[in-house]
């Protein structure tokens, strides 16, 4: 049984299901990212993890323990990070750390001042006068602080700027190396490209595709990049070719499956120049969620 | 539809229901001063006596006002209303003029609205016009309802009436104003509301200074609320204090306009320190409740204690007034009250009760909005159970509420004391704590509705307020069965001081506060959180 494992896991709302019998068992020590576009369930899912949202049926557990009835015990190992919250505009950053530090009770001090420099946070200041991505670094050293075994992080660089999300990475890279478990949810793909072990593509609630990236880039197809020395003849009818794109001579297509049909068609045309390579994550979401 | 008109609607659409509640409450006010004035004043010898307690009185004149024309029912309902309504309407124009701009600028909402194709100075503008066009509401209703009371029970005109309406309302245009412009000068909604209530309360307290004393009396033409009272609706009429208000109102406004075009968006004219070098440590829920409800709860213990010293300042020439009404004499006597000193302090604390009680749901809702906005998650996300979450916010509430409580009893004790009153130390601060279990109860169903109907929290408390306080108001008047008398929170409380503390009856209160704690515990830990 995975340190993260839910079971038919589905949340109601009248007649919208916003997670519908979701199936997953994360290992400890894996980076896990959770895809989807807006509205898809992603935080929805997170939500019940930590026990806020009660299940309309199925279930959550986290250290082998039931999210809805031990949330006490499993916070106790679990630091979540909000991509977007309120705090407590009165209360400076360094109050606002204190705060949630002796709320969870476990806190690497030394850590802590450490990531308050990497991420160059200024603490004396009311939490009122922080920008978004400040607060929201005061959210990512609150939580990765804690050096809890588990890492919840819903969209944790939302407002950081593209140095901040470097130190972000290396900080999660880190925590990876320690063995810590994380639940990654993000819209960034070039991160979760680089962080996760494993990936699940939720789509209106319900889980469309989990593994790791090297499997759905298998499952995916290939691009091709075809430059042609004269006008390029029509490539659609082609077994396992899809979605032609044609720019003056050069024809952009995908492939599925065996490439054979495709190159004894290419050997009869005149070709300057083709380029091949597996899908990148970005194109892997834009094939399930794209027009 | 143009953008400013949207903006106006989008405003006087958030406020039109408090507006017309606020209209009513003018209406009731003035019906239960008319009506209650006859029964208690029945005879012409009852209201002479009234008039010559109250109108040469220094410490009536600075907590009511001046009065005028006493031996009438118009001059007393003027005298009555006039020393409260335009407070209450002024407090909540000015606290919906800084929510409306500054709130919705901390918040972030009006930076949206600023981005649509209109200039600062026109979505100021327009978002005035819509707390402007909620007071007409307010005023319209009132001069509907007053001169509804006219026709009937013709103690005046019905163009006094009208006139009547307008003095009273006439302070929510000056302070919304004047909430507009510290909106412009400071950076939180929360500063801004302060300023503006500081303004309200030096006003009162130049006007009181000056009715307190004849050859100083000038000095309340210095007060916006002194310009009020000088308005002298239903006596003697006098155009003038309408139009110093009028015409600082269009200043003010004129001055908010201009400089919300020229400071940038999110800053303030007046900046605010970041924070400070050593800030005190906060660890633990309850402590971070203490640092979150210490500052409200200090402003309701001093608005409270000072609220009740000026009314022990008074109460000697309150009692003579009340030892000349042989009505009231006959009804409180039934009921086993023969000191008129208590009798005015224990009905003091009955109105009192009513703020505490508010307070009480103010405290509930609070927590919701907590919850709403998300604060809450940051609590229930460490180990902390729900229960201590839930439990830590009831205590402390709890306690602030007794402390606001008990600062009563003690200002009702200084003030009395310093005129020479009868009221002991005890029988005050037990008056004062005896206003917590009604208060308390009405904080239960508010935690009780929190737990299982979150969003109605507001709206429920404020209903049973507003039904409690209306029965005790007309309740006896109109013979109500006991039935229906008991439904109010208020009904329970014993006229203390005048009557000792029902204790066997407190601690039933008690006990359904605490059962309607639990119960919203029980919801609070069965229910989603919910956030919106």
């Amino acid at each position: 049984m995975g340190t993260i494992t839910t079971r038919g896991l589905t949340k109601t709302y009248g007649d919208k299901d916003a997670v519908k019998n979701l199936n997953l068992d994360i290992q400890e020590g894996q980076v896990f990212g959770f895809l989807g576009p807006n509205g898809a369930g992603k935080t929805t899912t997170i939500r019940l993890m930590l026990g806020l949202l009660k299940p309309t049926s199925g279930s959550a557990e986290i250290f082998g323990m039931d999210c809805t009835k031990n949330p006490e015990e499993i916070h106790k190992r679990l630091a979540y990070v909000p991509g977007e919250s309120n705090l407590w505009g009165a209360l400076t950053g360094k109050q606002t750390l204190e705060l949630l530090s002796s709320l969870h009770g476990k806190v690497d001090a030394t850590y802590q001042k450490e990531l308050v420099a990497r991420f160059q946070l200024d603490p004396s200041k009311k939490v009122r006068a922080y920008s978004k991505g400040n607060r929201q670094k005061l959210l990512l050293v609150a939580g990765l602080s804690t050096r809890a075994d588990v890492l919840l992080l819903d969209e944790p660089t939302s407002g950081l700027d593209p140095l901040m999300q470097e130190v972000f990475r290396s900080v999660v890279l880190e925590a990876k190396e320690r063995g810590q478990t994380i639940f990654l949810s993000s819209h960034t793909l070039s991160e979760v490209e680089v962080l996760c072990d494993l990936v699940g593509l939720l789509r209106n609630g319900e889980l469309i595709e989990i593994g790791t990236l090297e499997e759905m880039r298998h499952l995916s197809a290939l691009t091709y990049q075809i430059t042609f020395a004269a006008n390029p003849p029509d490539l659609a009818s082609v077994e396992n070719v899809k979605r032609v794109v044609v720019e003056g001579r050069r024809v952009t297509c995908e492939l599925s499956g065996k490439p054979t049909a495709l190159l004894q068609f290419l050997a009869n045309a005149d070709v300057a120049k083709l380029v091949c390579h597996e899908a990148s994550l970005e194109e892997i979401f834009l094939s399930h969620y794209g027009n | 539809m143009s953008t400013g008109l949207v903006i106006t609607k989008h405003f006087l659409k958030e406020r039109r229901k408090v507006a017309a509640a606020l209209g009513w409450m003018v209406g009731v006010v003035t019906v239960s001063s008319v009506y209650g004035y006859r029964l208690a004043y029945p005879n012409l010898v009852d209201r002479e006596r009234l008039a010559a307690s109250f109108s040469h009185d220094a410490g009536i004149a600075a907590v009511f006002g001046p009065a005028h024309s006493l031996e009438t029912v118009a001059g007393f309902v003027a005298f009555r209303t006039l020393a409260v309504i335009p407070l209450i309407v002024g407090i909540w124009a000015a606290l919906t003029a800084t929510k409306a701009l500054r709130g919705n600028e901390d918040t972030g909402q009006w930076e949206i609205l600023v981005s649509a194709p209109i200039g600062r100075k026109q979505a100021t503008l327009a978002a005035l016009r819509g707390v402007y066009l909620s007071l007409t509401i307010t005023l319209i209703i009132s001069c509907v309802a007053l001169s509804v009371t006219a026709v009937i029970s013709k103690d005046f005109g019905v163009r006094s009436a009208l006139y009547f309406a307008l003095c009273l309302v006439s302070s929510g245009y000056l302070f919304a104003s004047i909430g507009a412009v510290a909106s412009q000068l400071v950076s939180t909604r929360r500063t801004a509301a302060t300023i503006t209530g500081l303004v309200i309360g030096l006003s009162f307290l130049i006007r009181a200074v000056a009715d307190s004393s004849p050859s100083i009396a000038w000095v309340h033409w210095l007060s916006p609320l002194g310009w009020v009272t000088s308005t002298a609706p239903l006596t003697q009429s006098n155009w003038l204090g309408l139009l110093l208000i009028a015409v600082t109102t269009l200043a003010s406004t004129a001055v908010a306009i201009a400089l919300s075009g020229n400071r940038d968006l999110m800053a303030s004219l007046i900046s605010e320190r970041t924070g400070p070098k050593n800030s005190r440590e906060i660890t633990g829920i309850t402590r971070l409740w203490l640092k979150l409800q210490g500052l409200n709860i200090l402003s309701w213990g001093l608005g409270f204690f000072f609220m009740s010293f000026a009314f022990g300042l008074v109460a000697n020439s309150a009692t003579k007034a009340f030892s000349g009404s042989t009505a009231m004499q006959k009804t409180f006597g039934a009921l086993g009250i023969s000191k008129m000193n208590e009798l005015f302090f224990g009905i003091i604390f009955l109105m009192l009760s009513a703020g505490l009680m508010f307070a009480a749901n103010s405290h509930a809702a609070a927590f919701r909005e907590q919850e709403s906005e998300g604060y809450v998650d940051h609590l229930l996300v460490s180990p902390k159970s729900r229960n201590e979450v839930y439990l830590s916010r009831v205590f402390v509430s709890t306690v602030g509420l007794t402390v606001i409580a008990a600062l009563a009893g003690l200002g009702a004790f200084a003030g009395s004391s310093l005129r020479n009153g009868s009221l002991g130390s005890r029988d005050a601060l037990l008056a004062g704590l005896n206003m917590v279990p009604s208060s308390l109860v009405l904080f239960g169903v508010s935690l009780f509705v929190f737990g299982f109907f979150p969003r109605a929290v507001s709206i429920v408390g404020q209903s049973l307020l507003a039904w409690s306080f209306l029965l005790e108001l007309i309740g006896s008047s109109l013979k109500l069965s006991h039935y229906i008398l008991d439904t109010s929170f208020l009904h329970h409380m014993a006229f203390a001081p005048a009557a000792a503390p029902r204790n066997g009856e407190n601690l039933i209160l008690l006990g359904i506060f605490a059962v309607m704690s639990l119960l919203g515990l029980i919801g609070f830990n069965r229910r989603d959180t919910a956030i919106g």
